[in-house]
């Protein structure tokens, strides 16, 4: 497995983590694997917080996903 | 290229808010099917003597508050007139106006790390697509990308 694997894995996990339910930021919806934000996630302590981390968590995921389709990524701002 | 698809999925409404992209009622359809149905019937059908006003309802912390989507939300009936406003401002306050907040900051957090101008040309699915490595046919710029590839 390269690093790409790796990376596709950790993401996986930092996801799965993240909808968990008992963390009270997203909610499952009725479709299989589909997740909506939680309107109460003011359940758990500094929730906007980490809503700006998953944020940016999506955009490396982005960021690596379009990386590994085109070899040209013109949009980074680093 | 490797096989990957993201196990954890966002219904399409999120990618639409991520990318600045105008909302649908069809959108409606993935996240609350019920209130989907209830909208178009109002779309369809007169509204004839059914009493709506122009209320949501959010969970607080403390019991459930009242959502005006309009200044006297609660005094407003919904008319023959005024009901595509009134299937507007709820679709805006379903899909974005209740997780407004979060929402913000995901996007806030987003778009330290990349630059809002990219993603202008690319439509929400082609965009839903690369983010989660769906095979999509209908996406064109998957199609152009892998032939710039070979």
């Amino acid at each position: 497995m390269g690093t790409a694997g790796k990376f596709n894995e950790w993401m996986e996990i930092l996801f799965q983590q993240a909808v968990d339910e008992k963390y009270g930021l997203f909610t499952k919806l009725a479709i299989p694997n589909t997740y909506e934000i939680n309107s109460e996630s003011w359940v758990q302590d500094n929730h906007l917080n980490y809503f700006e981390f998953l944020g940016k968590m999506l955009a490396k995921v982005f960021y690596y996903h379009f990386n590994a389709i085109t070899d040209f990524f013109p949009f980074s701002r680093h | 290229m490797e096989k990957f698809e993201m196990k954890v999925l966002f219904p399409v409404s999120f990618y639409k808010i991520l990318f600045n992209r105008q909302l649908t009622l069809e959108d409606l359809i993935e996240v609350n099917p019920q209130l989907f149905e209830d909208l178009y019937s109002i779309l369809k059908e007169p509204i004839g003597t059914k009493e709506i006003y122009f209320v949501s309802s959010l969970n607080a912390p403390v019991g459930t508050k009242e959502v005006l989507l309009k200044p006297n939300g609660r005094e407003l009936r919904v008319t023959e007139e005024n009901k595509h406003e009134y299937v507007k401002l709820m679709l805006e306050y379903t899909l974005f106006g209740k997780i407004k907040d979060q929402m913000i900051n995901l996007k806030k957090g987003f778009y330290t790390l990349v630059s809002e101008e990219f993603f202008l040309p690319f439509t929400a699915c082609e965009l839903e697509a690369v983010m989660c490595r769906i095979p999509c046919v209908e996406c064109k710029f998957i199609v152009v990308s892998d032939s710039i590839n070979c």
